[in-house]
Protein backbone atom coordinates (compact mmCIF):
# COMPACT_ATOMS: atom_id res chain seq x y z
CA UNK A 1 0.00 0.00 0.00
CA UNK A 2 1.50 3.29 -0.96
CA UNK A 3 0.53 7.13 -0.76
CA UNK A 4 0.06 8.14 -4.83
CA UNK A 5 -1.21 11.73 -3.62
CA UNK A 6 -2.82 13.62 -1.73
CA UNK A 7 -4.35 17.38 -0.84
CA UNK A 8 -4.90 19.10 2.29
CA UNK A 9 -6.66 22.35 2.44
CA UNK A 10 -4.35 24.24 5.08
CA UNK A 11 -6.27 27.50 4.03
CA UNK A 12 -9.31 28.38 2.20
CA UNK A 13 -11.94 26.66 0.28
CA UNK A 14 -11.98 24.78 -2.42
CA UNK A 15 -15.18 23.80 -4.99
CA UNK A 16 -13.21 20.19 -5.13
CA UNK A 17 -10.20 18.71 -5.26
CA UNK A 18 -8.88 16.32 -7.51
CA UNK A 19 -6.75 13.37 -7.42
CA UNK A 20 -4.33 12.94 -10.73
CA UNK A 21 -1.67 11.13 -12.49
CA UNK A 22 -2.97 8.11 -10.71
CA UNK A 23 -0.44 5.77 -11.67
CA UNK A 24 -1.00 1.84 -13.20
CA UNK A 25 1.25 0.18 -10.83
CA UNK A 26 -0.90 -1.32 -9.00
CA UNK A 27 -4.54 -3.90 -8.63
CA UNK A 28 -6.77 -1.36 -6.11
CA UNK A 29 -7.32 2.49 -5.24
CA UNK A 30 -8.45 3.07 -1.50
CA UNK A 31 -9.52 7.16 -1.34
CA UNK A 32 -9.58 8.26 2.32
CA UNK A 33 -10.84 12.29 2.82
CA UNK A 34 -12.69 14.25 5.90
CA UNK A 35 -14.05 16.70 4.86
CA UNK A 36 -16.70 19.73 5.60
CA UNK A 37 -18.49 21.99 3.33
CA UNK A 38 -19.21 26.23 3.86
CA UNK A 39 -23.00 24.44 3.99
CA UNK A 40 -24.97 24.24 7.39
CA UNK A 41 -26.49 20.89 6.63
CA UNK A 42 -25.09 17.06 5.44
CA UNK A 43 -25.09 16.35 2.03
CA UNK A 44 -22.87 13.93 -0.58
CA UNK A 45 -20.15 14.28 -1.98
CA UNK A 46 -19.85 14.39 -5.95
CA UNK A 47 -17.39 12.01 -7.52
CA UNK A 48 -15.91 12.25 -10.67
CA UNK A 49 -14.04 9.78 -12.39
CA UNK A 50 -11.51 10.33 -15.31
CA UNK A 51 -13.90 13.33 -15.69
CA UNK A 52 -17.28 11.76 -16.02
CA UNK A 53 -20.44 11.18 -14.20
CA UNK A 54 -22.38 9.92 -16.86
CA UNK A 55 -24.67 6.72 -15.88
CA UNK A 56 -23.44 6.50 -12.20
CA UNK A 57 -25.28 5.74 -9.42
CA UNK A 58 -25.50 4.67 -6.04
CA UNK A 59 -27.22 1.29 -3.98
CA UNK A 60 -26.82 2.97 -0.18
CA UNK A 61 -28.00 1.22 3.26
CA UNK A 62 -27.82 4.14 5.79
CA UNK A 63 -28.64 5.63 8.64
CA UNK A 64 -29.20 8.92 10.56
CA UNK A 65 -29.23 8.13 14.06
CA UNK A 66 -32.75 6.73 14.36
CA UNK A 67 -34.21 5.72 10.89
CA UNK A 68 -32.89 3.48 8.64
CA UNK A 69 -32.52 3.82 4.87
CA UNK A 70 -31.91 1.70 2.14
CA UNK A 71 -32.06 2.20 -2.06
CA UNK A 72 -30.94 2.65 -5.36
CA UNK A 73 -30.19 6.40 -6.62
CA UNK A 74 -28.97 7.63 -9.77
CA UNK A 75 -26.32 10.06 -8.45
CA UNK A 76 -22.17 9.72 -8.10
CA UNK A 77 -21.60 10.55 -4.47
CA UNK A 78 -19.19 8.82 -2.28
CA UNK A 79 -20.19 9.28 1.30
CA UNK A 80 -21.17 12.22 3.25
CA UNK A 81 -20.00 16.16 3.00
CA UNK A 82 -20.10 17.14 6.70
CA UNK A 83 -22.16 20.80 7.28
CA UNK A 84 -20.41 23.35 9.11
CA UNK A 85 -23.19 23.95 11.57
CA UNK A 86 -20.80 20.95 13.54
CA UNK A 87 -18.28 23.15 14.84
CA UNK A 88 -14.84 21.60 14.07
CA UNK A 89 -16.13 18.12 12.85
CA UNK A 90 -15.49 16.47 9.93
CA UNK A 91 -16.82 13.60 8.18
CA UNK A 92 -15.03 10.55 7.73
CA UNK A 93 -14.95 8.08 4.11
CA UNK A 94 -13.07 5.20 2.87
CA UNK A 95 -13.82 4.15 -0.85
CA UNK A 96 -11.87 1.12 -2.72
CA UNK A 97 -12.00 0.71 -6.39
CA UNK A 98 -11.25 -2.72 -6.99
CA UNK A 99 -9.37 -3.40 -10.61
CA UNK A 100 -8.84 0.18 -11.10
CA UNK A 101 -7.25 -0.27 -14.12
CA UNK A 102 -9.58 -2.43 -16.04
CA UNK A 103 -11.65 -1.33 -19.31
CA UNK A 104 -14.64 -2.78 -17.96
CA UNK A 105 -17.22 -0.76 -15.58
CA UNK A 106 -16.21 0.12 -12.20
CA UNK A 107 -17.98 -1.15 -8.70
CA UNK A 108 -16.89 1.01 -5.81
CA UNK A 109 -17.58 0.04 -2.46
CA UNK A 110 -17.94 3.39 0.14
CA UNK A 111 -18.03 3.41 4.24
CA UNK A 112 -18.70 6.69 5.16
CA UNK A 113 -20.00 8.79 8.46
CA UNK A 114 -20.79 12.13 9.39
CA UNK A 115 -20.74 12.29 12.98
CA UNK A 116 -21.96 15.10 15.66
CA UNK A 117 -21.14 16.09 19.09
CA UNK A 118 -24.39 15.78 19.96
CA UNK A 119 -27.88 13.55 18.65
CA UNK A 120 -27.79 11.89 15.63
CA UNK A 121 -25.43 11.42 12.69
CA UNK A 122 -24.90 9.99 9.37
CA UNK A 123 -23.50 6.60 8.66
CA UNK A 124 -23.49 4.32 6.00
CA UNK A 125 -22.48 1.60 3.45
CA UNK A 126 -22.74 2.31 -0.58
CA UNK A 127 -21.86 1.00 -3.41
CA UNK A 128 -21.17 3.21 -6.44
CA UNK A 129 -21.68 1.99 -9.97
CA UNK A 130 -19.82 4.06 -12.38
CA UNK A 131 -19.39 2.77 -15.99
CA UNK A 132 -15.90 3.94 -16.58
CA UNK A 133 -14.16 1.49 -19.15
CA UNK A 134 -11.08 3.13 -19.08
CA UNK A 135 -8.03 3.23 -16.16
CA UNK A 136 -8.70 5.14 -13.17
CA UNK A 137 -6.18 8.18 -13.82
CA UNK A 138 -7.82 11.07 -11.50
CA UNK A 139 -10.37 11.00 -9.59
CA UNK A 140 -12.56 14.34 -8.46
CA UNK A 141 -14.36 15.11 -5.49
CA UNK A 142 -17.22 18.17 -4.74
CA UNK A 143 -19.39 18.63 -2.18
CA UNK A 144 -22.95 18.59 -3.58
CA UNK A 145 -25.27 22.00 -3.51
CA UNK A 146 -22.71 24.33 -4.57
CA UNK A 147 -20.91 24.48 -1.77
CA UNK A 148 -17.11 24.23 -1.01
CA UNK A 149 -14.64 22.03 1.24
CA UNK A 150 -13.32 24.00 4.00
CA UNK A 151 -9.79 24.27 5.64
CA UNK A 152 -8.61 21.08 7.42
CA UNK A 153 -10.62 18.95 5.05
CA UNK A 154 -7.70 16.22 3.46
CA UNK A 155 -7.57 13.94 0.83
CA UNK A 156 -5.48 10.53 0.14
CA UNK A 157 -5.74 8.58 -2.33
CA UNK A 158 -3.55 4.95 -2.17
CA UNK A 159 -2.54 2.46 -4.49
CA UNK A 160 -2.90 -1.18 -2.86
CA UNK A 161 -1.05 -4.24 -4.02
CA UNK B 1 5.03 1.60 3.67
CA UNK B 2 2.36 4.05 4.19
CA UNK B 3 -0.37 1.42 5.98
CA UNK B 4 2.01 0.03 8.85
CA UNK B 5 1.30 -1.82 12.44
CA UNK B 6 1.83 0.23 15.00
CA UNK B 7 0.67 -1.32 18.18
CA UNK B 8 -1.03 -4.33 19.08
CA UNK B 9 -1.81 -6.75 22.62
CA UNK B 10 -3.63 -9.51 23.11
CA UNK B 11 -5.01 -9.71 26.74
CA UNK B 12 -3.52 -12.29 28.96
CA UNK B 13 -6.12 -12.13 31.77
CA UNK B 14 -9.54 -10.45 32.54
CA UNK B 15 -9.32 -6.51 32.32
CA UNK B 16 -12.05 -3.76 32.25
CA UNK B 17 -9.67 -1.53 29.92
CA UNK B 18 -7.15 -1.44 27.43
CA UNK B 19 -4.46 1.74 27.47
CA UNK B 20 -2.69 2.37 24.02
CA UNK B 21 -0.52 4.74 24.00
CA UNK B 22 0.28 7.07 21.03
CA UNK B 23 2.12 9.98 21.13
CA UNK B 24 4.94 8.37 19.43
CA UNK B 25 3.38 8.05 15.74
CA UNK B 26 2.67 11.88 14.70
CA UNK B 27 3.94 10.64 11.09
CA UNK B 28 0.37 9.14 10.64
CA UNK B 29 -2.05 10.51 9.43
CA UNK B 30 -4.71 8.13 9.81
CA UNK B 31 -5.28 5.19 12.23
CA UNK B 32 -6.91 1.99 11.81
CA UNK B 33 -7.75 0.05 15.13
CA UNK B 34 -8.97 -3.88 14.50
CA UNK B 35 -10.48 -5.42 17.78
CA UNK B 36 -11.45 -9.04 18.60
CA UNK B 37 -13.99 -8.29 21.20
CA UNK B 38 -13.85 -12.02 23.98
CA UNK B 39 -15.75 -11.14 27.44
CA UNK B 40 -16.31 -13.85 30.28
CA UNK B 41 -19.55 -14.62 30.15
CA UNK B 42 -22.34 -14.66 27.70
CA UNK B 43 -24.71 -12.03 27.36
CA UNK B 44 -24.28 -8.46 26.50
CA UNK B 45 -21.03 -6.78 25.80
CA UNK B 46 -19.29 -3.99 24.07
CA UNK B 47 -16.13 -1.77 23.93
CA UNK B 48 -15.83 2.15 24.74
CA UNK B 49 -13.74 4.16 23.13
CA UNK B 50 -11.99 7.28 24.59
CA UNK B 51 -9.01 9.57 24.21
CA UNK B 52 -6.20 10.92 26.44
CA UNK B 53 -7.03 11.59 29.79
CA UNK B 54 -10.57 12.10 29.04
CA UNK B 55 -11.86 9.06 30.32
CA UNK B 56 -14.05 9.73 33.53
CA UNK B 57 -17.49 10.22 31.93
CA UNK B 58 -19.03 10.31 28.67
CA UNK B 59 -19.82 13.66 28.78
CA UNK B 60 -17.38 14.56 25.83
CA UNK B 61 -18.39 12.16 23.49
CA UNK B 62 -21.15 11.52 20.96
CA UNK B 63 -22.09 8.38 19.28
CA UNK B 64 -25.54 7.13 17.10
CA UNK B 65 -25.30 3.29 15.47
CA UNK B 66 -27.05 1.24 12.74
CA UNK B 67 -27.86 -2.13 13.20
CA UNK B 68 -29.03 -4.83 11.96
CA UNK B 69 -29.90 -8.09 14.30
CA UNK B 70 -31.81 -11.36 12.62
CA UNK B 71 -33.87 -9.33 10.46
CA UNK B 72 -34.21 -6.45 12.42
CA UNK B 73 -33.01 -3.43 11.47
CA UNK B 74 -32.59 -0.17 13.93
CA UNK B 75 -30.26 3.12 15.07
CA UNK B 76 -30.36 5.53 17.58
CA UNK B 77 -28.21 8.13 19.60
CA UNK B 78 -26.33 7.19 22.51
CA UNK B 79 -24.27 7.87 25.27
CA UNK B 80 -20.55 7.22 25.35
CA UNK B 81 -18.58 6.51 21.64
CA UNK B 82 -19.17 2.73 21.21
CA UNK B 83 -16.83 0.71 18.27
CA UNK B 84 -17.93 -2.83 19.06
CA UNK B 85 -21.33 -4.42 20.52
CA UNK B 86 -23.01 -7.78 20.86
CA UNK B 87 -26.06 -8.60 22.58
CA UNK B 88 -25.30 -11.99 23.10
CA UNK B 89 -21.72 -13.22 23.02
CA UNK B 90 -20.20 -16.52 22.76
CA UNK B 91 -17.80 -18.73 21.93
CA UNK B 92 -19.43 -18.49 18.51
CA UNK B 93 -20.51 -15.27 18.83
CA UNK B 94 -17.65 -12.62 18.88
CA UNK B 95 -17.78 -9.43 17.72
CA UNK B 96 -14.93 -8.07 15.82
CA UNK B 97 -14.84 -4.07 14.30
CA UNK B 98 -12.86 -2.01 12.27
CA UNK B 99 -12.66 1.40 13.54
CA UNK B 100 -11.66 4.77 11.82
CA UNK B 101 -10.15 7.56 13.11
CA UNK B 102 -8.85 10.49 10.92
CA UNK B 103 -6.99 13.28 11.76
CA UNK B 104 -6.00 11.91 15.26
CA UNK B 105 -2.74 14.14 15.43
CA UNK B 106 -4.55 17.10 14.01
CA UNK B 107 -4.84 19.59 16.53
CA UNK B 108 -7.77 22.21 15.82
CA UNK B 109 -10.57 19.75 14.71
CA UNK B 110 -12.30 17.69 16.41
CA UNK B 111 -12.11 14.11 16.63
CA UNK B 112 -14.35 11.36 14.44
CA UNK B 113 -14.17 7.85 14.84
CA UNK B 114 -16.36 5.69 12.06
CA UNK B 115 -16.30 2.01 13.16
CA UNK B 116 -17.92 -1.25 11.56
CA UNK B 117 -18.68 -3.99 13.56
CA UNK B 118 -20.23 -7.64 13.44
CA UNK B 119 -20.73 -10.85 15.27
CA UNK B 120 -22.85 -14.09 13.97
CA UNK B 121 -25.98 -12.01 15.00
CA UNK B 122 -25.65 -8.35 14.33
CA UNK B 123 -23.66 -6.29 11.77
CA UNK B 124 -23.91 -2.19 12.30
CA UNK B 125 -21.68 0.76 12.49
CA UNK B 126 -21.11 3.39 14.96
CA UNK B 127 -20.02 7.05 14.10
CA UNK B 128 -19.46 9.78 16.52
CA UNK B 129 -17.09 12.06 18.07
CA UNK B 130 -15.02 13.26 20.95
CA UNK B 131 -15.85 16.97 21.56
CA UNK B 132 -12.25 17.99 21.45
CA UNK B 133 -9.83 19.48 19.38
CA UNK B 134 -6.45 18.24 20.97
CA UNK B 135 -4.11 15.84 19.35
CA UNK B 136 -4.43 12.13 20.58
CA UNK B 137 -1.92 11.20 22.62
CA UNK B 138 -3.84 8.11 23.95
CA UNK B 139 -6.74 5.54 23.71
CA UNK B 140 -8.21 3.81 26.11
CA UNK B 141 -10.50 0.45 25.24
CA UNK B 142 -13.08 0.46 27.65
CA UNK B 143 -15.24 -2.56 28.65
CA UNK B 144 -18.94 -1.83 28.60
CA UNK B 145 -21.33 -3.84 30.52
CA UNK B 146 -18.86 -6.60 31.44
CA UNK B 147 -14.67 -6.78 31.49
CA UNK B 148 -12.90 -8.04 28.62
CA UNK B 149 -11.85 -11.65 28.56
CA UNK B 150 -8.09 -13.23 27.96
CA UNK B 151 -7.63 -13.25 24.42
CA UNK B 152 -9.12 -9.82 23.94
CA UNK B 153 -7.33 -8.49 21.10
CA UNK B 154 -6.62 -5.56 19.21
CA UNK B 155 -4.52 -4.29 16.28
CA UNK B 156 -3.40 -0.77 15.45
CA UNK B 157 -2.26 0.46 12.24
CA UNK B 158 -0.90 4.25 10.93
CA UNK B 159 -1.81 5.61 7.66
CA UNK B 160 0.52 8.38 6.44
Amino acid sequence: MKLLGKTELTSGAAAYVELTGISTAYKDLMVVFTNQRDTSSVDGVITTLNGSTSGFAIRYFDGDGGATRTGFIGNTFTGYAQGNNVTSLFASTIFIIPNYNSTANKSITVLSAAPTTGSGGYLGFQNLYAPVTSGITSIRLAPNGASNFVQYSSFYVYGLE
Amino acid sequence: MTHKLLASGTLGSTASYIDIDVSSYSGYKHLELHTYALFPSTGVGGTKIYFNSDTASDTNYACCYTESNNGSIAGATIGGLYINYTPNHSSSNIPSATTYINNFNVSGVKKPVMSRFGASNMIGMYTGAWNDTSAITSIRLSSWTQSFAAGYSYSLYGLV
